[in-house]
C-alpha cells in the first residue's frame, strides 16, 4: 500500500505541475490583421464632408467583415497630415473608428465616436487606454480634433464623413510621423452595452501609392419573398465605368436577431453577377448587405437593402406553428422517462425498507481481508 | 442473507490484490490525462485559436470524439438492457462491464461539447436562451437523461454485490463507505430481491428507447443541417447502428483485457466472445449496407457538392482514412468474424479493435470533410488538428481507460450475485432432471 501511495502522490504532483506550468509550446494568436494596403496622401483636392461618398472622393477604402462597416480614407499632405474618413455603417447606435500611430498594437488608441441624432451627426473625440474605458479628450484636458463631421441617415445604413489630424498636438491623439504607419479598428455599440470590435488592421502610408479605382455593388432582392422559401438574391459588381467585373469574390449577409448571418462568398460571373440563396425562417423586414472586399487596384464597395419577407401562409408549414403542441409532447415523453427513473428508485427504496426475512445478520460471518 | 451467497474468490481477487503494474498503468494514464488538461488550460487561456478549427471547419476532433464516445456508451444498453429484457442468460458475466462502459463513456462524451465551445461559461446559454427548435437543446436533454438513467441502471444491480462485499470482506475504509452507501439495508430477502428485479426490469425497458433517442438526436445535429453529406434521413438509424456496433467492439476489447489480467477465463468464455462476435458481424453488415446506401445515393444524384464531397473522401485528402476505414475496419473484421478458423478469442478481439478504430475514423470522416467542402464556389476549408486537440483526444481515451481501471478496483467487474443466481438456477435444473430420472 505504501508503494501505491507513493505512485498516487507522484501522479498528483505531475498533474499539479502540468496545470501550473505554462504550455509547452508557445501559441501564436490565430487571427491577425489581414489588410495591408497603401493610403494615398495627394496634395490638392480633398473630400467634401457632405454625407455623400462619391466615387473617387476617397483613394483607399477597406471593408471590415466583422463589423460590416466600409471605411474610406484620404490623407492630405498638410502640416497636420489630415486624414479624411468616410464610413458606411449598418449600426444605428455608436460607431467607432479607433486608430493608433505606434509600431505595436497595444490597445491604447484615439477614438472618434459617431452617431446620428435628429438628422445631425454627433461626433466625439476621445481616448481609450488598454485598461481604461472611453473618455472624452476635453474631459481629459485635451483638445477636440474632429474636423467637419457630417453624415446622412438612411433606413439601411448611416454615412459619416469627418477628418482628423494624424499628427496632433493633443497628447490624447495620435502623432503619426511622415510616411509612418498606423493601426485602426472599427467597433459598434450593441444593444446589450459593450462594443463589438473588429480585428486591428494595419495601414502603411506610401509615398507613391497607386490610387484605387472605385467599384459599385447593386443588390437586388427578389420580390414576393415568403418565410421558409428560398430567396435568390443577386448582386452585381461594376467598375467605375459601369462595366461588370467578373470572377471577383462578393460576400452577402443578413441581419438576424442574433447578429449578421453570413450567406457566404460567391464569385461573380461574366456579367458581374453573384447569387446567394437565403431561406428566412420568419416574416418581417431583414437588413441585407453585400460587399466586395476590393482587390487588384479595385476599391471595396458595399450595398444595403431591406429584404421584405411575408410570414408563411396558413397550411404551408409542415410542422405546427404553435410550439405548444410540440412542447407538450416533449415534456410528456421526457416526463415519462424521468417518472420511470423515479419509480424504479422508489421501488428499490421500498425494497430496502422491507422487513428483513430469511436473513442472518451480516455480522454472522467473519470478513476476509 | 447476502453473507450466504456463494462468491467465487476469483471475482473478488482484483479488489483484494493490486500489483505494481496497475499503479504504473494508472500513472501513465494519469500523465496522459494531465497533458490533455494542460492542453485544455492553454485553450482556455488563449482561445480556440490554438486549435485547427476555423471559420469553415468549425467542428473537428472534439465533435468527432463526442460522437464516438456517445456511440460506445450504447454498449451497456445493448448488452445489458436488451439481453436482459430478452432473457439471454449468457449475458450475466458481462453486464457490469457493459453498464460501466456506458456511464464512463457518456460522462467523457458530455465534456466534449463544452470543450468545443471554447468558452465553457457559454454552456449557460443553453438554459438562458435555449430554443425548443434547436437540435442542440434536444441533445442536451437526451444526453442528460441518458446519463442519469445509465447511472441508475449501473447502480441498481450493484446493490447486492455491495452488500456481499460489505458483509464478507474488509477492503479499506473508502470502499467500505461506498458499499455501505450503496447497500444500505440490503439483506437479500425475497421481498428485496423482487423489488430490485422489478426496478432493474423497468430501467432496462426504459433505457433502450432513451439510448436510441440519444444517438438519433446526435445524428440530427448533423442531419437537420442543410449540408452535403449530412442532410439525409438515413442518419438516425445509421448513427444508432454505428453506436451499438462500436459499443460491442469496445466491450469485446474490455472483456479480452479483463479476461487476461484478472484471469476471468472461467466466466468470459469463448461462447461469450462468439455470441458478441456474431452480433458484431450482423452490425458490421448493417453498417456496410448503410454506408453503401448513403454514398451510392449521393454519387448517383451527382450534385456538384456531393461529387466534391465524395471525391474528397474517395480520391482526395481523406482517401487513406476512408479506404482504411472501409476495408480495414468494416470488410476485414467481417471476414475475421465469418471464418470459423478466426472466430477465436484472439481473432474476435482483433476484429473488435479494428472496428473500434474504424468507428472513430468514421466519426471524423462524418464531421470534417463535410465542413471542408465549400457550400459556395469558393475556397475549401482546411483543418489540421493541433497538439492541443490531439492531447485532449488522447486524454479522453486515457481518462476512459483510467476510470474503467479504477472502477474495476472498486467493484467486481463481473456481477457476483447475477453469476451466483445463474449457477443456482443451473443446479436446480440439474437436480430436477435427476429427480425426474430416478
Amino acid at each position: 500500500m505504501r508503494a501505491a501511495g507513493v505512485v498516487l502522490a507522484m501522479c498528483g504532483l505531475l498533474i499539479g505541475a502540468l496545470l501550473v506550468l505554462p504550455a509547452p509550446v508557445d501559441i501564436a494568436p490565430g487571427a491577425q490583421a489581414s489588410h495591408r494596403g497603401d493610403i494615398l496622401c495627394p496634395a490638392g483636392a480633398q473630400p467634401t464632408g457632405d454625407g455623400v461618398l462619391a466615387p473617387e472622393e476617397y483613394m483607399e477604402n477597406f471593408f471590415d467583415p466583422q463589423t460590416k462597416t466600409l471605411v474610406s480614407f484620404h490623407c492630405l499632405e498638410d502640416a497636420n497630415r489630415t486624414m479624411h474618413v468616410g464610413l458606411i455603417s449598418p449600426w444605428p447606435g455608436w460607431t467607432e473608428l479607433r486608430f493608433q500611430a505606434t509600431d505595436e498594437w497595444n490597445g491604447s488608441y484615439n477614438v472618434v465616436r459617431l452617431s446620428m441624432a435628429g438628422g445631425e451627426v454627433v461626433a466625439l473625440d476621445g481616448y481609450r487606454g488598454a485598461t481604461t474605458p472611453f473618455v472624452d479628450d476635453l474631459t481629459l484636458g485635451g483638445t477636440y480634433d474632429v474636423i467637419g463631421a457630417a453624415g446622412a441617415s438612411g433606413s439601411e445604413h448611416q454615412i459619416y464623413e469627418f477628418a482628423f489630424p494624424l499628427f496632433s498636438n493633443d497628447v490624447y491623439d495620435s502623432r503619426l510621423t511622415l510616411n509612418g504607419s498606423f493601426y485602426f479598428q472599427l467597433a459598434y455599440a450593441t444593444d446589450e452595452g459593450p462594443f463589438m470590435e473588429s480585428q486591428p488592421h494595419f495601414i502603411q502610408i506610401g509615398q507613391f501609392p497607386t490610387p484605387g479605382t472605385p467599384t459599385s455593388l447593386e443588390l437586388t432582392p427578389p420580390p414576393g419573398n415568403v418565410a421558409l422559401e428560398v430567396a435568390e438574391v443577386l448582386v452585381t459588381l461594376r467598375d467605375e465605368r459601369g462595366q461588370p467585373l467578373s470572377l471577383r469574390p462578393v460576400s452577402a449577409f443578413v441581419r438576424t436577431t442574433f447578429g449578421f448571418l453570413d450567406l457566404g462568398i460567391s464569385s461573380t460571373n461574366a456579367q458581374g453577377v453573384a447569387s446567394f440563396d437565403y431561406a428566412p425562417r420568419d416574416g418581417g423586414s431583414f437588413l441585407m448587405g453585400a460587399a466586395f472586399p476590393g482587390e487588384d487596384g479595385h476599391l471595396a464597395s458595399v450595398s444595403w437593402v431591406s429584404l421584405v419577407v411575408s410570414a408563411v401562409g396558413e397550411g404551408l408549414s409542415l410542422l405546427p406553428r404553435d410550439l405548444l403542441v410540440i412542447q407538450t409532447l416533449i415534456v410528456l415523453v421526457v416526463g415519462l422517462v424521468w417518472g420511470t427513473y423515479g419509480y424504479s428508485l422508489f421501488l428499490v427504496r421500498q425494497a430496502l425498507r422491507a422487513p428483513q426475512q430469511e436473513g442472518r445478520s451480516r455480522n454472522d460471518t467473519e470478513p476476509h481481508e | 442473507m447476502e453473507a450466504e451467497t456463494p462468491v467465487d474468490p476469483i471475482l473478488v481477487r482484483p479488489l483484494q490484490r493490486t500489483t505494481w503494474r496497475f499503479y504504473v498503468l494508472c500513472g501513465v494514464l494519469a500523465a496522459v490525462v494531465a497533458v490533455g488538461v494542460a492542453g485544455y488550460v492553454t485553450q482556455l487561456q488563449t482561445g480556440l485559436s490554438v486549435t485547427g478549427l476555423n471559420d469553415k471547419v468549425s467542428w473537428g476532433l472534439y465533435i468527432s470524439n463526442f460522437v464516438f464516445f456517445i456511440g460506445i456508451s450504447h454498449a451497456g444498453t445493448l448488452i445489458s438492457a436488451i439481453l436482459r429484457v430478452s432473457g439471454a442468460e449468457w449475458r450475466r458475466p458481462i453486464t457490469r462491464m457493459a453498464e460501466s462502459i456506458t456511464v464512463i463513456a457518456i460522462v467523457i462524451a458530455a465534456v466534449f461539447p463544452i470543450i468545443d465551445l471554447g468558452r465553457p461559461d457559454r454552456i449557460a446559454n443553453v438554459f438562458l436562451y435555449g430554443r425548443i427548435e434547436s437540435a442542440i437543446l434536444w441533445d442536451f436533454v437526451s444526453i442528460f437523461t441518458y446519463m442519469t438513467g445509465s447511472i441508475i441502471y449501473l447502480s441498481l444491480p450493484m446493490i447486492p454485490d455491495a452488500a456481499i462485499l460489505r458483509a464478507k470482506y474488509r477492503l479499506g475504509r473508502f470502499r467500505a463507505f461506498l458499499y455501505k452507501l450503496l447497500a444500505r439495508r440490503w439483506t437479500g430477502s425475497r421481498l428485496q430481491r423482487i423489488g430490485l428485479r422489478k426496478a432493474i426490469g423497468l430501467m432496462a425497458i426504459i433505457i433502450i428507447p432513451v439510448a436510441v433517442s440519444v444517438h438519433t438526436v446526435v445524428s440530427w445535429i448533423f442531419g437537420m443541417t442543410l449540408r452535403v453529406g449530412w442532410h439525409t434521413a438515413i442518419y438516425g438509424p445509421y448513427f444508432v447502428v454505428g453506436a451499438i456496433f462500436s459499443g460491442i467492439a469496445t466491450i469485446i476489447v474490455a472483456m479480452a483485457v479483463f479476461r487476461r489480467v484478472y484471469h476471468l477465463e472461467k466466466y468470459l468464455t469463448l461462447k461469450h466472445f462468439r455470441n458478441l462476435g456474431l452480433l458484431l458481424l450482423a452490425l458490421d453488415i448493417a453498417i456496410i449496407y448503410f454506408s453503401l446506401s448513403d454514398y451510392l445515393t449521393a454519387a448517383y444524384g451527382s450534385q456538384t457538392q456531393d461529387v466534391r464531397w465524395l471525391a474528397a473522401l474517395s480520391t482526395g485528402p481523406y482517401a487513406v482514412l476512408f479506404w482504411g476505414m472501409f476495408i480495414g475496419g468494416f470488410i476485414l473484421p467481417a471476414v475475421l468474424l465469418s471464418l470459423k478458423r478466426t472466430r477465436s478469442v484472439a481473432g474476435i478481439t482483433i476484429a473488435a479493435i479494428l472496428v473500434a478504430v474504424a468507428m472513430w475514423v468514421e466519426r471524423f470522416l462524418i464531421v470534417v470533410p463535410t465542413m471542408a467542402v465549400p457550400q459556395v464556389p469558393f475556397d475549401w476549408g482546411v483543418y489540421q488538428p493541433t497538439w492541443v486537440e490531439w492531447s485532449i483526444t488522447a486524454a479522453s481515451v486515457a481518462g476512459f481507460a483510467l476510470l474503467y481501471a479504477i472502477f474495476s478496483k472498486l467493484f467486481p467487474i463481473v456481477s457476483m450475485w447475477e453469476v451466483a443466481e445463474e449457477t443456482e438456477a443451473l443446479a436446480e435444473v440439474v437436480a430436477e432432471g435427476e429427480r425426474v430420472t430416478t
